[in-house]
This record gives C-alpha cells, sequence and structure tokens, in this order.
C-alpha cells in the first residue's frame, strides 16, 4: 500500500484526507451515561458524609459509656484521634484529584498546574506523615501508661516478666514498622507512577 | 449555570465536535477499546467542566483544550503505553488480505497513519492530531499554550518524522 504516492513531505492535505476517515465509536448513550455519573458521583459523596459522621458519633457515645477510663487514656485516644484527623484533613487536601484541575485551560498551565499537584501529593508522605507517627506512638504510650494495670507493673509471679517497658517499646515498635511500610508503599508508588507522569507533564510545562 | 444551559452546551460540544476528538483520542492511543476509553473520559470531563466555560475562548478551543489535558493524564496509573500492540496485530491481518477492497484499502491506509503517528512523542502525536484536523498554528498555540512559530518548528520536524516512517512501510 503506497500511501506516500500521493504525499509530498510539504503537504499534509493527502494524511488529512485519510485522518478523516476514522470511524466514529457508537457514542449514542453517552449523554445518558454521564447524567447517571453525575447523580452517583453525589449521592456517593453525601454517603461519605454520613458514614463519617456516624463513625465519630459511635467512637463517642462508646467513650462516654465506658467506666474506669483514666486521664491518661482520653489524652492518648485524644491525641491519637486528633493526629489522625489532622493527618487525613491535611492528606485530603493535597492529595492529586484530577477533578481539582481546571481542563480548559491551555495545556503549558495545565501541565504546570498538575505538576505543582502532584509534587504537593508527593511531600505529604515527607515531615508531615513523621510527624504523625510520632504522634501516633506518643498518644498509644500515653494511652497504655492508663490501660496497665498495677498488677503488670509489679510483678508477683515470677512466671510474669510484667515489665511496663515491654509494651510501650512493643507497640512503638510496631507503629513505627507500620508507618515505615507505608512510607515504602508509597515511594514505590510515587517511584512508578507519580514521578514518569511528573516528567512526561514537564515536557508540555517547559515548552 | 443551570442544568438545561448545561445540557444546551453540552449537546453542542457534542455534536460538533464528537467525531473531532475522537479522531484525536485515536491518534493519540492505538487499541479501539482505550481509544473509546479515553473518548468516555475526555466527554465526562467536558461534561464536569461545563460550569468552568467562562467564554473567554470559543467552545471549540475549550472543548479541544479539554480532550488534550485528559489525554495529557490518561492512563496515569498503569504502564507505559505499548505501541506495539496495534502494530502486531490490525496492521498484520490487514496487509495479509490477497485482494482488499476498497473498505480494507482504506483501513490500511489508517493503519500506515496511525502506526507512523504512533512512533511519534505524545505531545507531538497531541499536535499532529491537531493539525490533521485543519487547525491553524494560531490555533494549536491557543490549545496547548506554546507560541505559534514553535507550533511551526513542531509540526515541521513532525512532518519529516512522519514522512520517513511511512516511507518504510511504502518499502515493504
Amino acid at each position: 500500500m503506497k500511501l506516500l504516492k500521493n504525499m509530498t513531505m510539504n503537504e499534509l492535505d493527502y494524511l488529512g484526507k485519510i485522518w478523516g476517515e476514522i470511524p466514529a465509536t457508537d457514542s449514542t448513550q453517552t449523554i445518558a451515561k454521564l447524567k447517571k455519573l453525575d447523580f452517583f458521583q453525589k449521592r456517593i459523596n453525601r454517603l461519605k458524609v454520613v458514614a463519617i459522621i456516624l463513625i465519630l458519633t459511635s467512637l463517642i457515645i462508646t467513650l462516654s459509656f465506658l467506666s474506669n477510663i483514666t486521664l491518661e487514656v482520653y489524652i492518648g485516644v485524644s491525641i491519637i484521634i486528633a493526629s489522625t484527623a489532622i493527618f487525613i484533613g491535611y492528606y485530603l487536601k493535597n492529595q492529586f484529584y484530577t477533578s481539582k484541575l481546571d481542563y480548559g485551560v491551555e495545556s503549558a498551565r495545565f501541565a504546570h498546574e498538575a505538576i505543582t499537584m502532584l509534587r504537593r501529593q508527593n511531600g505529604i508522605f515527607g515531615l508531615p506523615f513523621l510527624m504523625f507517627i510520632l504522634f501516633m506512638i506518643a498518644g498509644a504510650n500515653i494511652m497504655f501508661l492508663g490501660m496497665i494495670p498495677d498488677s503488670a507493673m509489679t510483678p508477683d509471679s515470677e512466671s510474669v516478666p510484667a515489665n511496663p517497658l515491654y509494651f510501650h517499646i512493643i507497640f512503638s515498635v510496631l507503629i513505627a514498622l507500620s508507618g515505615f511500610l507505608g512510607l515504602l508503599v508509597r515511594r514505590w508508588r510515587i517511584r512508578r507512577e507519580v514521578n514518569p507522569l511528573i516528567e512526561e507533564l514537564s515536557r508540555f510545562d517547559k515548552e | 449555570m443551570n442544568v438545561q444551559q448545561k445540557e444546551k452546551l453540552f449537546l453542542e460540544v457534542y455534536t460538533d465536535y464528537r467525531l473531532r476528538i475522537y479522531r484525536i483520542c485515536y491518534g493519540y492511543i492505538y487499541e479501539k477499546e482505550q481509544v473509546d476509553d479515553l473518548f468516555q473520559e475526555i466527554m465526562l470531563n467536558i461534561w464536569n467542566s461545563m460550569e468552568k466555560f467562562k467564554g473567554d475562548s470559543s467552545i471549540g478551543t475549550w472543548a479541544y483544550r479539554v480532550a488534550v489535558n485528559t489525554a495529557l493524564l490518561y492512563n496515569r496509573k498503569t504502564k507505559q503505553y505499548k505501541k506495539v500492540s496495534r502494530e502486531a496485530t490490525e496492521y498484520n491481518t490487514l496487509t495479509d488480505v490477497g485482494c482488499p477492497d476498497d473498505h480494507k484499502l482504506k483501513e490500511t491506509r489508517l493503519n500506515q497513519l496511525g502506526l507512523s503517528i504512533s512512533k511519534l512523542d505524545k505531545q507531538d502525536r497531541l499536535i499532529i492530531s491537531l493539525i490533521l484536523e485543519g487547525l491553524t498554528y494560531d490555533q494549536v498555540s491557543e490549545i496547548v499554550g506554546i507560541k505559534a512559530n514553535y507550533v511551526g518548528v513542531k509540526v515541521t520536524r513532525i512532518k519529516k518524522q512522519l514522512y520517513e516512517t511511512l516511507k518504510k512501510y511504502d518499502n515493504e
């Protein structure tokens, strides 16, 4: 098939004609699909808000019914809940959502904005994540101070080496390890998904 | 913008630019399923961005921008697109046909063009698709956000690359 026989290097008209022959998709249902999707998106957002309110309410009710809760437990739990809430809030604010982008702007500007957002997202797993893990460890340790019974503090049996320090060390290490694993997974995803995209978008941004 | 206005504007874009946008998807990606998928994503973004359209540019320019920008972020979660897939299937199948009729000829020509475009960089694919749609350098510049004379430089380079690739297919 000699495609070039009708084309010189200086004109694209012939290719333009071929280009016009590209068959269209059968997209008669597109508008109906879009309306449906729009409706579901709004519904899902409402459901998310209701779910968060329900979880928080049930947590507060459960805590208020528990007896013999020491001040340390309250402080520890408060630190854990507050740091989680703050981190989730920060995460959601800086998370890369394509819906936050304005698709109607010039591609160079679009690429620049997307890169900025992607870099901001990468930043979540730097100092903010480290602070979150440290606060989780602190909260858990304060909570355990109020939870570990006195009997465990002073061993009366030879078989139980009940040094509370063990609890603190074990849980601190567990939280730190979970954080480290989470960080590793995120870094891997950044290398695999985010950085190549930034690199690709940079070509548009620079020009 | 109320729902009726949104629907009216969307229908306008859909009627006037559906085929052009579909061809841009075709120039950017080569597998039928992926082309359809990207097309749907563009339409979804047009629908969702409708309220942001302020009329600073023509609705056509705006629609093309949404199409190009959606393509830029398309498939961001998957590995690099496999360029060879279409080369290995459609093109070979079609050239095996002993006595191609007019329809087959058109398909073969389209495949050759598509394959040649597939050898280009992503940005170049989008630019040449817009040029093949008949847009001027100024219009492409308005969509992509690079200077018109630089669009010209790029198009010259792309044409050269296309010519070289097409020449290889002709010699096969």
